[in-house]
């Protein structure tokens, strides 16, 4: 009885093997189909959009995140606020994350950082690429050292080829900001920090 | 009993080697020419491209059918078409594959037959047959008319439906998931349907 049971499940799992296993064969010999069969073939073309689509992404909660592509939206950061006597305060759970796309195969892109206004007297921020998820398999250049940031643009990652970060903070590139103040102060209201897609 | 066995093999493979299996064409029209939407473009950045750029559903027509003969010893004449479709009733298994690029390294083309189609001619002795031998003229889509990953080797072409007797305008939808690393422009491939016949 056992054995007829082990004969009725093995014959079941031969007929579910065959229900979901795709026919696969070789066709790459004319023997094949050469007797009451046939071979044609259609030409197929694609054309995709171009894409560049960027975020800085954190989970800090009350801070907000840019969209470069969509609004560009006012990062307040809440965790600087004021600095007291002339510290210094890190903040690093940043990460840039991009889907790009480029019109003409050849160009890259680059991720250019800037503020909106100038820093107050006496307190300086900078960003800097800390860290790349997944041993930076979309082959970008990411600039490693510290970034003195003004109102000027400046490259931040470098040499972005067609692809995509994937999503959320760990993956993309981290940013960690220092912010330098030699007396108490605040950022000026409605102060940005600025990513954008450029072509290189 | 292995000699009775080597004997059955050998009369299998006469029969089959003389199976009454008649020339039949294969005709392909409409080429799917894939053109993304920005609708079908991703739009959260870190997300890949994938979303699938689809073709309508009729974008390629099959046709399977015999081809008219020269008559035979007591009747001369031409016997069309329509007459040895009528008369011949095979079962065919058509396998897709497509030409490999590198640009496409990154993509999954897909396709699908939905299970329309019409039978030719529509309607025919064999039809009113108890259990004619190959069972009713049927078409049989795989993956149960979902979408199949097209290999891009003939090596390894995958069965996309099935079917008994000729069969015309077998409408064949297509889909593409890009990646953000594909190019805008990647070359035009080649989609390759093969048809195998068989008496059985």
């Amino acid at each position: 009885m056992n054995n007829f049971c082990r004969l009725v499940r093995c014959v079941m799992m031969f007929f579910c093997f065959q229900g979901t296993s795709q026919e696969i064969l070789d066709v790459s010999d004319l023997a094949t189909y050469i007797l009451g069969g046939d071979q044609k073939s259609v030409s197929a073309n694609l054309e995709l959009l171009p894409i560049s689509l960027l975020n800085i992404t954190t989970d800090i909660l009350g801070v907000a995140s840019f969209n470069k592509d969509t609004d560009v939206r006012v990062a307040g950061y809440p965790a600087f606020g004021t600095i007291a006597n002339g510290g210094e305060a890190t903040l690093e759970s940043f990460w840039l994350n991009y889907t790009v796309r480029s019109l003409d195969l050849l160009d890259k892109f680059k991720i250019v950082v800037s503020t909106n206004q100038p820093l107050p007297e006496g307190m300086t921020l900078e960003a800097q690429i800390i860290n790349v998820s997944g041993l930076n398999n979309f082959n970008s250049t990411p600039i490693m050292h510290p970034i003195l940031l003004s109102e000027v643009e400046q490259v931040i990652v470098d040499d972005i080829p067609n692809g995509n970060t994937e999503v959320g903070v760990g993956k993309g590139f981290q940013v960690k900001y220092t912010l330098n103040a030699t007396n108490a102060g605040e950022l000026p209201s409605g102060f940005q920090v600025i990513y954008q897609l450029a072509i290189k | 009993m292995s000699f009775r066995l080597y004997s059955f093999i050998f009369l299998l493979n006469i029969s089959l080697g003389f199976g009454q299996i008649k020339q039949g064409t294969l005709n392909v029209t409409g080429y799917p020419n894939f053109k993304q939407t920005l609708n079908e473009v991703v739009t959260e950045p870190g997300v890949d491209d994938n979303l699938g750029v689809e073709t309508n559903m009729n974008t390629s027509m099959l046709s399977f059918t015999l081809d008219e003969s020269s008559g035979t010893i007591l009747g001369g004449g031409i016997v069309s078409s329509l007459v040895n479709c009528s008369n011949h009733i095979f079962r065919y298994k058509v396998f897709m594959h497509r030409s490999s690029h590198p640009e496409y390294d990154n993509m999954v083309v897909m396709a699908r037959v939905t299970g329309e189609g019409a039978r030719f001619p529509s309607s025919i002795p064999y039809d009113n047959l108890p259990g004619g031998i190959l069972g009713p003229r049927n078409l049989t889509p795989a993956n149960n008319g979902q979408y199949i990953a097209i290999p891009d080797s003939p090596f390894r072409a995958t069965k996309i439906m099935e079917f008994i007797g000729c069969w015309r305008d077998i409408p064949i939808q297509y889909k593409i998931l890009p990646s953000a690393k594909s190019p805008v422009n990647p070359p035009d491939f080649e989609i390759f349907f093969t048809v195998v016949g068989s008496v059985l």
